[in-house]
């Protein structure tokens, strides 16, 4: 569920999101959404996750933020234990906010922290104080959710490696089960990328390395090339994206998978308010969307197994890409052939090298 | 409907005129082989505009079928005047003026156009180039002379309008020679046809001069007033005295508040020797003193000087090859009048071809029926391949030709040689394909298959210079989307082997063992370097590192020198003229000609990548400065190779021994974390494009090296 919308605008985001919106449009957006909610309601699966994600989805006043839950519930089926996940902004967690998500279902919550550290907010201008966090973790537990994680952004101009353990520090000593972060870049369509310097492969591999350190302290191990988990704490919603799985993406500028074609949602609400939406495909020949898949499974530190990717896409990694997959396990960025295969943790770093050579 | 037949008498004797329509027929004699008609509306009944009679409108064809005349074309604009003309000063107004050939029945073109781009008698013919230094204004100039005679309507104006080359116009240089025909009223009343050559400043395309020169009877020298005398203006300036050329100096933009027009007047005595008061003084952006100019063309170069036998002697000054019209010659008739469908050969080799097509630029190519003497214009015969018709070469008559060939020029020798690699070996053909027909246009390009054990098959090429081997790289890259590598320049050795026996090799890779080599010779030209005085000492530093010998200076004027001296082809090939630009300033300027071989202690340096020889970058270097290149060619090499996943080691070795080491770190982390919200399509777009990339880059064995490198290394990296 893609909620479009934001406080204001941070200055390195190049997500789609209006800051500032008017209450009718946040009606107007509900509106619409139950009715692409119609349209796929019967096709559907019960789902196994829910991932409400933005924009600032604990932006929505409580009532509306209780409809829309309301809403997904009416129309589609919720397995049994199903993961149901909402990002949110620290200082938006108020103890309504929290009771509100709580009583809709949600069990996971990602606070987008980002940093902690004033002065890399400021350059990514991005508003809110810092400290927020540290009272919306508990007020999430008192709510009934424990599942909780943190979002933080390294490679920051101005972040050095004792500034970037701090941050992880702090994050990791609220209790987190869940850490999300990926290196700043510059983005088409943000508002400061043309201030940020290009990226400093050195540094960012050194940032890298002390999140593995830092994480493993708190019992957190990579699961994917920016996330990690306690045991079991993995973002099933995450993982079942780079795994090829199916998801519907509702709301502006959502992305969807079919297990075989890949549509988007324009990226403007009034764009998308229009009927029918005005969606973008991305057909591919089966083969290579099947290297795709492939590509973006490699992405999680336990990758593949032959079986998995037999059944999510029809082929046999081994016929699809063998002569490659092999010559990268020589180079040593690939392991577990022939029954397995995942990256290596230097692999891991090397992702966009391995993904070129198989796409 | 025919009008009435008519008859008139010339210097040779009378003709017969039968007129298709009502027109009145008034004609003026002049001097030479040809007569001027001139028509004038009497008794057309009606405005001509529009309603000419049928056979006689625009089709040359049915206009040939027409009983007793032979061609009417393109009548579309007829003017009624009180009185017929009766001398030469009074035809304005009047719409065409035909030139008739003696020895032709009478033919006819009437055109709307003005008369004298039309067939003119030579005394009314005035042929000159434009020469100058790079950036000296000579395509600004032309436009001006363009726009002042009407060339080329306002509108319709863009500067520097003679570079219609993509590349031309991008990089606002002229590449080729643009030839073109204007119609010039002097003050003196008479029209006169003009026939201008824009010609390239930059030493690489010397050639372009100096056969441009060859159909001309007068230079301007363009002599830019900031910059004064420069070594291309000195270079092009003596080309011209050597062609006998009347030489209009004229200093441009004097608009500049920089303008130092004293300077240059003393430059011009000091070393080109031409009096002070010949200049001419011009701002071609600013439109100044234009019309002087044009009355110094009338008055300062002298008409072609035209045998009196009447055999048809053309000389081909160029040729470029037009997908739809073929071989397209440039030409300037010495003596003589050239038609279509006439039966011509070329003299060198006795070829008989035919004239399909003539005509002369404006600037595009339009289509008349003849050439006369004296006048410049290009043709296209039967011959299919430019290799066919040689540049320099004289065109004559089956029928009556002429006994000796005009001085042609010297064939043109590339001086530098790199091979061409595709980036991707299976393109092989497809370049092979484009190189033949890049050859079509550029006769100066060499092109021979060779193979290299590192890139696999290519072609060896032969350049003019640098520039010429650059812009080759960017025109087969933008017009036939070829990717290419090149590998490092060449000169050609002369291997003298302990037999006794000379072996020239263009490719270090040929370079025998040394026990079999007894000694080698490098090619070596005299350089001509102009640069105010105060870089003198930087500049002998670098030409005496650059093994220059036999050094002169000479002053230029009391603030710039010239120094001359005489330097391996190669060491100036790389990164001379850079370097020589960043010491003086920008100021600085060099011309070169060749001259001879000389024997030097030369060595080949080889360069390798994780332990494998990659022959595209070695060269032939001086013994002494062998490992200080290897040195700096490591370094350039580490700067561009990318960073692999495993560490590459570059080495630079002569004669199996290692003179200089880099090493190119392990990349460590090439991953996008970022990827949101399931939007798995932008994402894969996006390793799509960095693997689209990836092929214009070259592998050597496990290591990739992007086709930017190799030009990258031929920069000098700025200190
Ligand atoms: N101010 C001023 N600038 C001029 C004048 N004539 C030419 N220029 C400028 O000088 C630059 C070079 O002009 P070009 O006409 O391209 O020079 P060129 O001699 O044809 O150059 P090449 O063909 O590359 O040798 C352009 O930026 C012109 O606008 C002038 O009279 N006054
Ligand atoms: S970073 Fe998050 S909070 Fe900031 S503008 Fe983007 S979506 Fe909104
Ligand atoms: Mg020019």
């Amino acid at each position: 569920m893609h909620v479009p919308f934001c406080r204001r605008k941070c200055g390195y985001c190049a997500f789609y999101s209006l800051p500032g919106a008017a209450p009718a449009q946040m009606r107007a957006w509900r509106e619409r959404l139950r009715r692409e909610f119609a349209e796929f309601a019967a096709a559907s699966a019960p789902l196994h996750s829910v991932f409400l994600g933005g924009g600032t989805p604990t932006l929505l006043p409580p009532s509306e933020l209780a409809g829309l839950l309301t809403d997904i519930r009416a129309a589609f089926t919720v397995a049994a234990g199903a993961e149901i996940s909402s990002e949110a902004n620290p200082e938006t967690v108020t103890p309504e906010v929290a009771d509100t998500l709580a009583a809709g279902g949600v069990n996971r919550v990602s606070l987008g922290v980002q940093s902690f550290q004033p002065a890399l907010r400021r350059v990514l201008d991005r508003a809110g104080d810092p400290a927020a966090a540290e009272t919306a973790v508990p007020r999430l537990r008192q709510a009934g959710i424990h599942n909780l994680g943190a979002d933080l952004i390294n490679a920051i101009p101005g972040q050095t490696p004792p500034l970037w353990r701090d941050d992880l520090r702090r994050a990791l000593g609220l209790g987190i089960a869940h850490l999300s972060t990926y290196a700043l870049t510059r983005e088409e369509g943000a508002r400061l990328a043309d201030s940020f310097p290009p990226a400093n492969p050195e540094l960012e591999a050194d940032l890298w390395e002390i999140a593995d350190t830092e994480t493993a302290r708190h019992g957190l191990h990579r699961y994917e090339v920016s996330n990690f988990a306690r045991p079991g704490a993995a973002c099933r919603h995450n993982q079942d994206v780079w795994l090829g799985a199916a998801y519907l993406g509702c709301g502006p500028a959502a992305c969807s998978f079919d297990g075989a074609l890949r549509w988007s949602n324009p990226a403007d609400l009034n764009a998308w308010l229009r009927d029918p939406v005005p969606r973008e495909t991305d057909p591919l020949p089966a083969d290579r969307r099947a290297a795709e898949i492939l590509v973006f499974g490699l992405r999680t530190t336990a990758g593949w197994t032959r079986d998995l990717f037999q059944e999510r896409t029809g082929f046999d990694y081994l016929e699809l890409r063998g002569r490659e997959l092999h010559r990268l396990q020589d180079q040593g960025v690939l392991a577990g052939l022939p029954d397995r295969v995942y990256p290596t943790p230097r692999g891991l770093l090397l992702h966009d090298h391995l993904a070129i050579e198989l796409l | 409907m025919h009008g009435p037949a008519r008859t008139f008498t010339d210097a040779h004797g009378p003709r017969n005129i039968r007129w298709t329509c009502p027109l009145d027929v008034s004609v003026d004699v002049r001097a030479g082989p040809c007569a001027s008609v001139y028509v004038r509306a009497g008794v057309a009944p009606t405005p001509m505009r529009g309603n000419v009679p049928a056979p006689l409108h625009g089709d040359t064809k049915a206009a040939n079928e027409l009983p007793h005349s032979k061609t009417v074309v393109h009548v579309s604009r007829i003017m009624s005047l009180p009185a017929p003309p009766t001398c030469r000063g009074d035809l304005a107004g009047y719409i065409p003026l035909l030139r008739v050939a003696r020895d032709l029945p009478m033919v006819f073109t009437l055109r709307s156009r003005r008369a004298s781009l039309l067939m003119a008698a030579p005394e009314f013919i005035r042929n000159f180039a434009i020469i100058a230094h790079i950036d000296h204004g000579k395509s600004t100039l032309a436009d001006r002379l363009l726009l002042h005679t009407h060339t080329i309507e306002e509108r319709k104006f863009q500067d520097q309008v003679l570079d219609a080359m993509d590349l031309e116009r991008e990089r606002g240089i002229t590449i080729k020679s643009h030839p073109v025909r204007m119609e010039y009223t002097a003050a003196n009343g008479q029209v006169y046809q003009l026939n201008l050559i824009d010609t390239p400043g930059h030493v690489d395309f010397a050639y372009e001069v100096s056969r441009s020169l060859a159909a001309c009877d007068g230079g301007l020298l363009v002599i830019d007033a900031v910059q004064g005398v420069q070594a291309q203006t000195v270079a092009n300036y003596n080309l011209a005295v050597r062609q006998k050329l009347a030489i209009i100096p004229l200093i441009n933009k004097i608009d500049l508040p920089a303008a130092d027009i004293d300077m240059c007047t003393e430059q011009m005595e000091e070393i080109l020797t031409i009096p002070a008061d010949e200049a001419l003084l011009v701002s071609a952006k600013m439109d100044i003193g234009i019309n002087e100019l044009l009355e110094a063309v009338i008055t300062r170069v002298p008409p072609p000087n035209v045998p009196a036998d009447g055999v048809l002697r053309a000389l081909v000054f160029d040729s470029v090859y037009d997908t739809y019209r073929g071989v397209v010659s440039y030409i300037r008739v010495v003596s003589g009048n050239l038609k279509k469908g006439d039966k011509v050969k070329l003299l060198s080799n006795g070829q008989e071809t035919e004239v399909k097509d003539l005509g002369f630029f404006r600037p595009a190519m339009t289509a008349v029926e003849f050439l006369g003497p004296g006048e410049v214009g290009f043709i296209v015969t039967t011959i299919r391949s430019p290799a066919d018709i040689l540049i320099g070469d004289t065109l004559t008559t089956v029928m009556a030709p002429c006994p000796v060939a005009l001085p042609g020029f010297q064939r043109i020798h590339p001086m530098v040689f790199s091979g061409i690699y595709p980036c991707d070996t299976r393109d092989y053909e497809q370049l092979k394909y484009s190189l033949a027909k890049f050859q079509l246009n550029d006769s100066a390009l060499q092109v021979q298959s060779e193979n290299s054990p590192a890139l696999g098959a290519g072609f060896r090429c032969g350049f003019l210079g640098l520039l010429h081997m650059e812009i080759v790289q960017e025109r087969l890259h933008r017009e036939y989307d070829m990717e290419v590598i090149m590998t490092y320049p060449s000169v050609i050795y002369h291997v003298y082997l302990t037999d006794g026996k000379m072996i020239a090799i263009d490719n270090p890779m040929h370079l025998p063992d040394p026990t079999a080599i007894g000694h080698i010779e490098e090619p070596i030209i005299i350089a001509r370097i102009i640069s105010p005085s105060q870089y003198l000492g930087a500049i002998l530093n670098m030409v005496k590192e650059k093994r220059g010998e036999d050094i002169e200076t000479a002053t230029v004027d009391h603030l710039h020198i010239m120094i001359t001296t005489k330097l391996p082809l190669h060491e100036i090939v790389v990164d001379f003229y850079d370097r020589l630009k960043t010491i003086t300033r920008g100021y600085g300027s060099m011309d070169y000609e060749p001259s001879g071989y000389r024997s030097g202690p030369l060595v080949k340096l080889e360069m390798l990548v994780n332990g494998d020889p990659i022959d595209a970058f070695s060269c032939i270097v001086h013994r002494d400065c062998a490992e200080f290149r290897g040195r700096r060619l490591a370094e350039r090499l580490r700067d561009v190779i990318p960073q692999h996943m495993f560490q590459i080691a570059i080495q630079a070795a002569i004669g199996g021994k290692v003179v200089a080491r880099e090493t190119v770190r392990a990349m460590r982390k090439d991953v996008l974390s970022k990827c949101y919200g399931g939007d798995i399509t932008r994402k894969r777009k996006l390793l799509e494009k960095q693997k689209e990339g990836k092929k214009k880059m070259k592998e050597f064995g496990n290591v990739t090296i992007p086709q930017s490198a190799f030009v990258e290394i031929l920069k000098t990296k700025q200190e």
